[in-house]
């Protein structure tokens, strides 16, 4: 089978400063994570807050080294290191990432259109029409008007700017998308607005993503295979449905019997109050 | 008068009709809560559903009577047939300290980083005149109660060395001292994970019911919302659509913004292309004169952009909403396509 995305024994260590009471020390945040992901295919990695997502995600995007392991893009070491200037800036543009909170990858004082456009105009050699045709394309293709489109990002609602934030990272026509909780802040209306355009863009685009969420009801909906994460290790992988419908692993259980639903009674565990 | 307002019988412990807020933004009235209407019985728990800036949080704060400078009320606030608005001082701070009790999402904002956890639990009742010894022990017994078993040692300790769970269990524990008869909760466990809230909320929930406290649960999460409240209100635009049994709503849901928020929320039993409401929710002051929900129904009609419907009891709901009775169980919200961007583009942004 063709691979886009490839994790071999993924590891990163921060080191902890010491503080009151507690000594310097390590903090193993993600610990010995491997998975693959094929080209146009969706996967999830989740998990409870501080298990690891983030960082497994902020790796792939090349914002954080490993402190082990590998990470392949076709096949290929994602840091080519002695690959030239425009090879490396082709590959920048294989991967992007789409977070939370939009304002992170808009800028406040630009129009939705000119941070799209200043983006094809670094990575093309377009003429402005194409880039202006472009720029439509794009924001047709998250549902956005022209209005929309004109705006600054403080004139948009959430949805909206997370629209902005897709057609953003879509520009360069990726082929990896990183979505890190892109839906988790949205309202539950919107939120479901914005699942339903992800599915319609990967089916569209052949776009592949690797989609980190703590919310295993949005994963079913948008992911082929998943990857559970506790601690920074991997505790069960498989196809989304199989790991949903009959997990395997005691946490993954856990975590699928607390989701509230019709007919749900919240039960206190054994345990008390010793976690702090 | 609506009917339903005035059951014959007991008086309900909470009782708020048609109220009104205005909260001056520069220097304007801005209205925040335009009708809402709802009853909480004597030790029955009641979920306030909705998206942000329904409302929920405002209608907590005239029901605690903690509004921002400058605001204006209309409509009744009745806790067991007195009007909190019009309560003197007095009888305003007996009310805060010792018959409703609150819990909030973020209980680092509500506790003193500087004293421990043991100083704020032994607080209100050294004010009122217990001696420390008992205080302490108090504290102690609820401290265990709520689950906490090392509960001296957790007397001892700073807000900060407690995770947020271990937090909002002692905020559970503290509201409960001063044995109220209304526990307020404005989403406590939404900046929890999953495995922390259900320990959190089986710890209210048991709490509740040994004390036969009333609740007012607030939540974005219907189904959340559904497990531990006998009854819901579904708050928009700073009114109340629908108030309904928890058992079953996904069954008997009547106004078409209940129905699609139940449908919006992706399922972890199945796949399957969700139910988009078109638009985004929009705030009370943006709303028209007609109803609300006008501009996002995929049934709106003509009055419905003119004429606002009134809460009105449809089978055992009450639901706003002119066309509840020819649409029960007919609603169904566009899956495919582009009806959801159609829509969306036709919204103005705050
Ligand atoms: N730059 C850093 N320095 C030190 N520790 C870090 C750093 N980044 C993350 N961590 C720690 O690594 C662990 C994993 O964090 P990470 O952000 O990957 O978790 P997450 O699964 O994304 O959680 P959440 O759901 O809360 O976003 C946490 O304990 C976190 O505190
Ligand atoms: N201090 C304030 N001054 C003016 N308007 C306010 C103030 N606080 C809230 N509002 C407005 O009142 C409306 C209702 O807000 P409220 O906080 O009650 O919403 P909510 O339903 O609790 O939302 P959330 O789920 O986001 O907590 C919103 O439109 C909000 O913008
Ligand atoms: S009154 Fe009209 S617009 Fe409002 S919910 Fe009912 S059908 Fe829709
Ligand atoms: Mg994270
Ligand atoms: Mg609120």
């Amino acid at each position: 089978m063709s691979e886009l995305l490839g994790l071999e024994n993924l590891r990163k260590v921060f080191p902890v400063r010491a503080a009151a009471g507690e000594p310097a020390g390590e903090l193993v945040a993600v610990d010995d994570v491997s998975f693959t992901l094929p080209p146009g295919g969706s996967l999830a990695v989740v998990g409870e807050s501080g298990s690891g997502k983030t960082t497994v995600a902020r790796m792939v995007a090349g914002l954080e080294t490993p402190t082990s392991g590998r990470i392949t893009l076709d096949g290929e070491p994602r840091e080519a290191a002695r690959a030239g200037r425009g090879a490396r800036k082709a590959r920048a543009r294989q991967i992007q990432m789409v977070f939370q909170d939009p304002y992170t990858s808009l800028d406040a004082k630009q129009t939705i259109e000119a941070a799209i456009e200043e983006l094809l105009r670094a990575h093309f050699d377009w003429d402005a029409d194409r880039r202006r045709e472009r720029v439509a394309q794009l924001l047709a293709q998250v549902g956005l008007d022209k209005r929309q489109g004109g705006a600054r990002p403080r004139a948009l609602s959430g949805g909206q700017r997370q629209r902005a934030a897709i057609a953003r990272a879509l520009a360069l026509e990726p082929r990896l998308l990183i979505l890190d909780e892109a839906v988790a802040a949205l309202d539950v209306s919107v939120q479901a607005q914005i699942i339903n355009l992800l599915a319609d863009l990967r089916a569209e685009t052949g776009v592949a993503y690797l989609f980190i969420s703590h919310d295993l009801g949005v994963v079913r909906q948008i992911s082929d295979d998943c990857v559970v994460m506790h601690r920074g290790r991997v505790v069960e992988a498989g196809r989304t449905t199989t790991v949903l419908d009959d997990p395997q692993d005691p946490y993954t259980r856990r975590l699928l019997s607390a989701v509230p639903r019709p007919g749900w009674v919240p039960r206190r565990r054994a345990t008390s109050g010793a976690s702090a | 008068m609506n009917s339903w307002l005035n059951p014959p019988g007991a008086d309900p412990l909470v009782r708020v009709s048609h109220l009104r807020l205005d909260i001056p933004v520069r220097g304007e009235p801005r209205r925040v809560l335009h009708d809402v209407s709802f009853e909480v019985g004597a030790g029955e728990a009641l979920g306030l559903v909705g998206e942000s800036g329904s409302g929920k949080s405002m209608t907590t704060r005239v029901l605690m009577r903690l509004l921002p400078h400058g605001a204006a009320t209309d409509g009744d606030v009745l806790f067991d047939g007195t009007s909190v608005t019009g309560m003197d001082r007095r009888a305003l701070r007996r009310y805060r300290s010792s018959e409703v009790a609150m819990i909030y999402q973020d209980p680092r904002a509500a506790i003193n980083p500087v004293s421990t956890v043991g100083a704020f639990l032994t607080e209100a009742l050294r004010e009122a005149k217990v001696s420390r010894k008992e205080a302490e022990e108090r504290a102690v017994a609820l401290l265990r109660e709520v689950g906490i078993t090392d509960a001296p040692r957790r007397m001892r300790q700073y807000p900060h060395q407690l995770s947020g769970g271990l937090l909002q269990r002692v905020m559970i524990a503290s509201a409960m001292l001063t044995k109220p008869r209304l526990l307020i909760a404005d989403e406590p466990t939404t900046a929890l994970d999953v495995t922390t809230q259900e320990e959190v909320m089986a710890i209210l929930d048991e709490q509740r019911r040994e004390r036969g406290l009333a609740l007012v649960f607030i939540t974005h999460d219907l189904d959340l919302a559904a497990a531990v409240t006998d009854r819901i209100a579904v708050m928009y635009a700073g009114t109340v659509l629908e108030t309904a049994a928890s058992a079953n709503l996904h069954e008997t849901a009547l106004h078409p913004y209940t129905v699609g928020l139940l449908a919006s929320r992706p399922s972890t039993v199945d796949v399957k292309r969700l139910w988009a409401i078109p638009g985004r929710p929009v705030s009370a002051f943006e709303a028209g004169p007609g109803c609300v929900f006008a501009d996002r129904c995929p049934f709106a009609q003509d009055r419905c952009g003119t004429e606002r419907p009134a809460l009105r009891t449809v089978d055992d709901h009450q639901v706003a909403c002119h066309r509840a009775e020819e649409l029960r169980g007919r609603i169904t919200y566009e899956t495919g396509g582009d009806a959801d961007r159609a829509h969306d583009e036709q919204t103005e942004p705050v």
